[in-house]
C-alpha cells in the first residue's frame, strides 16, 4: 500500500531536487506517524546528503556509517550499493535490515578492521562528535578503505552554532544529558562527546590523510518537530534562531566536509623524522662550482646512511663525472649520476625522482652553498602530513642585483618578504617521494619549449600537493645560497628578460595562490611596475589631453627612482638621466613582456 | 453496500487496535464485495492508495507545535472537517464510525441527508476535556443507527451509561493469518510485548520494571519489544521517554537481553507471536486487546489483566495467566511489576507443555474474522436499511 519514490532522472540532483526527493521517499515509508515526524525534522541533512552524494559519486558501494532511516532509504532508491554499519539503539526499517553488515560500538568503530579499498562512497553523518577518542584513527582507517578516486562525506556537529554559543553564554551545559540506551527514531542516539569547530575539522582529516575538497556550514534540522508541542515564546524562540542561522553560516548547526583521500601514502619512516634522502642536483655550471655543492652535501649533518646524492647532467661535462666519481669515493654517502638529455626541468626530476630511493626527495643545483644543517633542517619538519619543505634562497656575491630581475621571479629575499614563499624554487626544496610522484610530478606543460625552461616550472607541484590536503611548510632554518648568474649580454637580455615577463602571467593563471599571494592587488608584478604603469599612464594622458596634472601619477615612480641616481652635484645629472631611462627602458621590456604574456595566458599581469 | 470508515488514523502510521479493527473489517468486507473506502489523515502530503481492494484516501495531518499545546483536539477536528466532505462526496450507503472518528456532523448528514452510521465504541472510557466535546460524543452516541462495543462488559457498561442499545462486535482475528508459523526456542524463551511502547496505559513501563526480576530467574529468556512508539499528538506524559530510555531496567545484563524491533508490519506479526513463549500485555483501561486474541492464534499463551477486555477473554488458566492491573497506580506499583514476573515465568512453564498451543488456538476461535465480519455486515445492512438514502442524491453532483 506505499507508492514508492523512484530516483530522479539522470539530469544532476540539485539540493531542491534532492529534498523533495527526499519528501517522497520519507512519504511512502511505512514507517510509524512519530517515526516519520522524527524523520522530516532530520530531512535538511538528509537532503543534503543526498545532494552530495549524488554530485560526487553517482554510483557505486557505498558505506554509510550510522545515518538514519530516510538517508538510507533514498540512497538505496538512487542506485547505490548500499552497506550500512549501525549502532545499538538505532531504528531502521525493515527493509533496510538485511543491509545493516555490523551492528558495533563507538568504541569499536577505530578496530572495526575495514576492507581496503571497498567503498567508492563513505558516508558519516553525525558521529565524529561522540567517538571516545580523537577520530583520526578511524578516519585513518576510513582513507584506506576508499577506493581510488573515492570520497568520503562527513558531517559534524557545529562547534560554532548558535545553541553552543547561548548555552556557553550562559554558562548551561552544551550537551544534553547521555542518554546511552534510547530508542532512536532518527539519527542513531549517540552521546555528543565534544564539538569541532570547522578548521579543526578540515586539521584532523588533513592528519588522517583526507584532502578536504569543501567544508560548509549547514542547516542539519528543521526548526521544530511538528508533534512537539511548544508554547508561544519557545515557537518564536525557535524562528528566530532559524532566523539567525539563515543569515549567518558560521551559526549553523552541522558541518559538512567533502573529502577526497589524499595521493601518496605518509610513510612511518618519513613521519619518525629519520627517512632516506635523495638529493638531486642537477649541473648547470659544473667544474669549481659543482665541487664546492657537492662538497657542502658530503659535510651535511644528517646521517651519511640517510641520505643519497643523485647528479644529473648530460655527459657533455666529462669532468662532472670525475667529480662525482671523487666524491662517491669519499664514502660519506651514496654519490651517483644520472645522465639524462637535459639536465633541469619536469622531466629530468621527475624521472630523478623515479629513481630516488628516499622517502624524501632534496632538489638543488650546482649553484647553490648548502649550509651543514640543511637536510636535518628540512627532513625535521616532514610529519605525517607534510609533503613540502622550502627553506629562503640568499644571493651568493657576484649575483645579478635584484633590480636588473624581472620583478616577482627571484626567490630570494625581497621587501615584500613573502615572494620567496611562494616559488618553492628548485635549488631549495623537499618533496615527499610517493606524494610527489603519485600527484604527477612537476608538470611538462609548464616547462616552455626546448631551448630554455620557463619561469615557475618548479612553483606549481607544491600548490598542486597543497590542493590536495597535504601541508606545505615554509621554513627560515631550511636556508641556502645560491650565485644567480647574470642574465646575459646587452644584446641578449631584452629578449630574455621579454620571455621571463611573459612567464609571469602564465604562472599567475596556472597558480591562483601565487597570483593572489605575490602580486600587489593580485593584478601587478611587484610596487615597481604598479608606479611605472602609473607614470605611463600619466605621460600618456598628459600628451593626449594637454593636462599637466596627469603628471602626478609619475610622482610615486620617480620618488622610487631618485633612489638610485644622484641629483647633486649637476655633473651628475647627466649619468643620472642615463640612469632613469635604463630604468624606463627596462620597464618597457617587462611591460611589453607581461603584455604579451597576459594575452597568451588569459591572465592579465603588469 | 458502500461503506466509509473515516478514521482520523490507519496504517502504516498508527498501528494500534483501531486501526487493525479498520484493517479487518474492511478488507473482509470489500472481499464480500461491498465497496469500502478508508478516509483517514496522515503527515505530509495527501496520497490516494489502495489496501488490498480496500481504497484509502489520506488528507494531510493537521499538525503544528502550537495547536499540539493549546488546542490538541483541533487536530481531531480538522480532519472530521475535511472527511466530511468526502463523506458528503462518496454516496455511501452507511459509514462504520469509532470513538474518536470526529465526524461530529454525523448525527446531522444521517438526519437531513439519510446517512445511518454504526458507532462503535473502542474504549471503556472515553476522555473529552470540555463540555462541547462532551456534548458532541453523546449525541453521537444516542443519534447513531447501532452502537456497538468491543465486549459484553463494555456493551452493558455503556449501554447503562447512555440509555441506548448497545451490541458487541468484538476485533476479529484472522485465524488464517494468526496461526503458528514459527517455532517455539523454549531454551531460550521470547516474551512479547507488542504494545504501542508510548502509551503508558499499555504498560510497557511495569514490564520493564518485572524484566529485572525476570531475567534474574530466567537469564536465557529475550524480551523482544515490537510494538509502535506512542501516538503523535496524544502521549507527551514524562513516561514516554523514560520507557524509551529503558532506565528502568537496571542491570546490564538485563538491557542486553532486551530486543527492540519496532512495528515492524502485519505479515512479521504472526511469526512474531509464533515465535515467543509469552506474550504480554499488561494492559489497563484496555476494551479489548486484540494481542490477546492474536497471540491465541498463533498457539502462544499470554499475560494479562485480569480486569477490562483482556480479562473477559482469559478466563481459563490452559491459555494464560492474568494479573489484577486495574488503574494507573498499579502500572507503578512494585506488588504489580512482581506478580507480573511471576505471571511471565508461570507462562513460559505453560508454554512448555505440548497441549497449550492447541489450546490457545481454540480459545481463539470464537473471535475469528469469519464469525465476527459475518456479524458486522449484518449489523451494517440493519443500519443501511434504515437510511433514508438522500445522501446518494446530495452528492451525486460532485462525482
Amino acid at each position: 500500500m506505499t507508492t514508492a519514490a523512484t530516483a530522479p532522472a539522470s539530469t544532476p540532483l540539485t539540493l531542491a531536487g534532492a529534498r523533495r526527493f527526499a519528501e517522497d521517499v520519507l512519504d511512502g515509508l511505512d514507517i510509524t506517524e512519530r517515526a516519520y515526524h522524527h524523520l522530516h525534522f532530520s530531512l535538511p541533512l538528509v537532503a543534503e546528503l543526498v545532494h552530495r552524494a549524488a554530485r560526487l559519486m553517482p554510483r557505486g558501494r557505498l558505506l554509510l556509517v550510522g545515518g538514519n532511516a530516510l538517508l538510507a532509504e533514498c540512497l538505496v532508491r538512487l542506485g547505490y550499493g548500499l552497506e550500512v554499519w549501525q549502532f545499538p539503539g538505532t531504528y531502521l526499517t525493515g527493509a533496510l535490515a538485511p543491509l545493516v553488515s555490523r551492528c558495533l560500538r563507538l568504541e569499536d568503530l577505530e578496530d572495526a578492521g575495514l576492507p581496503r579499498g571497498a567503498y567508492r562512497l563513505v558516508i558519516v553523518p553525525l558521529v565524529l562528535e561522540s567517538l571516545p577518542g580523537s577520530p583520526e584513527g578511524f578516519l585513518r582507517s576510513l582513507r584506506r578503505a576508499i577506493a581510488p578516486g573515492g570520497r568520503a562525506l562527513v558531517a559534524t556537529a557545529n562547534q560554532s552554532a548558535l545553541g553552543v554559543r547561548l548555552a556557553a553564554a550562559v554558562g548551561r551545559p552544551f550537551f544534553p544529558r547521555p542518554e546511552e540506551a534510547a530508542i532512536s527514531l532518527s539519527w542513531p542516539a549517540l552521546p555528543r562527546r565534544r564539538l569541532y569547530h570547522r578548521d579543526e575539522l578540515v586539521d584532523v582529516c588533513r592528519r588522517a590523510g583526507f584532502q578536504t575538497l569543501r567544508c560548509d556550514y549547514i542547516i542539519g534540522e528543521r526548526a521544530f518537530l511538528e508533534m512537539e508541542p511548544l508554547n508561544v515564546q519557545d515557537y518564536a524562540f525557535r524562528k528566530l534562531r532559524r532566523l539567525l542561522a539563515w543569515g549567518m553560516p558560521s551559526m549553523r548547526d552541522v558541518i559538512v566536509a567533502e573529502l577526497a583521500p589524499r595521493l601518496g601514502e605518509a610513510d612511518d619512516a618519513a613521519s619518525s623524522g629519520q627517512p632516506v634522502v635523495s638529493v638531486i642536483v642537477s649541473v648547470n655550471q659544473g667544474g669549481r662550482r659543482l665541487r664546492e655543492t657537492l662538497g657542502s652535501l658530503l659535510h651535511q649533518s644528517y646521517p651519511p646512511r640517510l641520505y643519497e646524492v643523485i647528479v644529473l647532467h648530460d655527459g657533455s661535462c666529462e669532468e662532472a663525472s670525475t667529480t662525482v666519481a671523487e666524491m662517491g669515493a669519499v664514502g660519506r654517502c651514496s654519490v651517483r649520476e644520472l645522465l639524462l638529455p637535459r639536465t633541469e626541468g619536469p622531466t629530468a626530476r621527475n624521472r630523478a625522482m623515479a629513481e630516488a630511493r628516499g622517502q624524501v626527495c632534496a632538489h638543488t643545483d650546482d649553484s647553490c652553498n648548502l649550509p651543514e644543517d640543511w637536510l636535518k633542517s628540512a627532513v625535521a619538519w616532514f610529519d605525517e602530513d607534510t609533503a613540502v619543505v622550502s627553506g629562503p634562497v640568499f644571493a651568493l656575491p657576484g649575483s645579478e642585483p635584484r633590480y636588473l630581475s624581472v620583478p616577482g621571479t627571484r626567490p630570494d629575499p625581497d621587501d615584500k618578504g613573502f615572494l620567496s614563499q611562494v616559488l618553492f624554487p628548485i635549488t631549495n626544496v623537499f618533496y615527499r617521494t610517493t606524494a610527489a610522484l603519485a600527484s604527477g610530478g612537476f608538470d611538462s606543460s609548464l616547462a616552455g619549449g626546448q631551448e630554455e625552461l620557463s619561469f615557475g616550472w618548479d612553483t606549481e607541484l607544491a600548490w598542486r600537493l597543497q590542493r590536495c590536503g597535504w601541508r606545505v611548510r615554509f621554513r627560515e632554518e631550511v636556508y641556502q645560497f645560491r650565485l644567480f648568474p647574470p642574465t646575459g649580454g646587452r644584446r641578449e637580455w631584452p629578449a630574455r628578460q621579454m620571455r621571463q615577463a611573459s612567464d609571469l602571467p602564465r604562472l599567475a593563471a596556472a597558480v591562483p595562490e601565487f597570483g593572489s599571494k605575490a602580486l600587489t592587488a593580485g593584478l601587478f608584478a611587484s610596487k615597481q611596475t604598479l608606479y611605472f604603469d602609473l607614470a605611463l599612464t600619466g605621460f600618456l594622458a598628459t600628451a593626449v589631453t594637454r593636462r599637466w596634472p596627469w603628471l602626478l601619477l609619475a610622482l610615486p615612480w620617480l620618488g622610487v627612482v631618485s633612489q638610485r641616481v644622484d641629483l647633486w652635484p649637476p655633473g651628475e645629472w647627466p649619468g643620472s638621466a642615463r640612469t632613469v631611462a635604463r630604468i624606463g627602458v627596462r620597464h618597457l621590456v617587462w611591460l611589453a613582456g607581461l603584455l604579451r604574456g597576459s594575452l597568451r595566458a588569459r591572465r592579465l599581469v603588469l | 453496500m458502500k461503506i466509509v470508515y473515516p478514521y482520523p488514523t490507519y496504517w502504516p502510521y498508527i498501528r494500534r487496535g483501531a486501526e487493525r479493527c479498520i484493517h479487518d473489517f474492511s478488507n473482509y468486507l470489500a472481499r464480500r464485495g461491498h465497496e469500502v473506502d478508508i478516509v483517514t489523515s496522515k503527515p505530509g502530503r495527501e496520497r490516494v492508495t489502495y489496501d488490498g481492494p480496500v481504497r484509502v484516501i489520506y488528507l494531510r495531518q493537521f499538525s503544528h507545535p502550537l495547536t499540539y499545546r493549546y488546542g490538541p483536539l483541533l487536530r481531531l477536528y480538522a480532519f472530521g472537517l475535511g472527511a466530511l466532505k468526502l463523506v458528503l462526496q462518496g454516496r455511501y450507503d452507511v459509514a462504520h464510525l469509532w470513538s474518536y472518528s470526529s465526524l461530529v456532523a454525523a448525527p446531522l448528514i444521517k438526519q437531513f441527508l439519510g446517512l445511518p452510521y454504526l458507532y462503535h465504541l473502542i474504549v471503556r472510557s472515553h476522555h473529552w476535556p470540555g463540555r462541547l466535546d462532551r456534548w458532541l460524543f453523546q449525541q453521537l452516541m444516542r443519534r447513531a443507527s447501532k452502537v456497538a462495543a468491543l465486549t459484553p462488559g463494555g456493551a452493558q457498561e455503556a449501554s447503562q451509561l447512555y440509555g441506548v442499545p448497545v451490541e458487541v462486535l468484538p476485533p476479529p482475528v484472522d485465524m488464517e493469518l494468526f496461526r503458528p508459523c514459527a517455532p517455539k526456542d523454549l531454551d531460550h524463551p521470547q516474551v512479547l510485548f507488542t504494545g504501542d511502547l508510548g502509551d503508558p496505559r499499555k504498560g510497557g513501563p511495569l514490564l520493564l520494571r518485572a524484566w529485572n526480576e525476570i531475567h534474574r530467574r530466567c537469564p536465557s529468556a529475550r524480551l523482544v519489544l515490537a510494538g509502535p512508539f506512542g501516538l503523535v499528538g496524544f502521549d507527551f506524559e514524562f513516561a514516554v521517554y523514560t520507557l524509551e530510555r529503558m532506565e528502568v531496567v537496571r542491570s546490564p545484563s538485563a538491557r542486553e537481553a532486551i530486543e527492540v524491533c519496532g512495528p515492524g508490519t502485519l505479515d512479521q506479526l504472526p511469526q512474531l507471536y509464533s515465535r515467543a513463549a509469552v506474550t504480554v500485555l499488561p494492559s489497563v483501561e484496555e476494551a479489548f486487546g486484540m494481542v490477546v486474541t492474536e497471540s491465541l492464534a498463533c498457539g502462544t499463551p499470554v499475560v494479562c489483566s485480569a480486569y477490562g477486555g483482556p480479562g473477559e477473554i482469559v478466563t481459563h488458566p490452559s491459555v494464560g495467566v492474568t494479573v489484577p492491573l486495574m488503574s494507573y497506580f498499579d502500572l507503578v506499583s512494585e506488588r504489580a511489576a512482581s506478580q507480573l514476573a511471576d505471571a511471565v515465568l508461570e507462562t513460559i512453564e505453560l508454554a512448555r507443555r505440548p497441549e497449550t498451543v492447541a489450546n490457545c488456538r481454540e480459545w481463539a476461535e470464537p473471535w475469528s474474522l469469519e464469525n465476527v465480519g459475518r456479524q458486522l455486515e449484518e449489523t451494517l445492512e440493519s443500519a443501511a436499511s434504515s437510511g433514508l438514502g438522500r445522501g446518494r442524491v446530495f452528492s451525486g453532483a460532485r462525482r
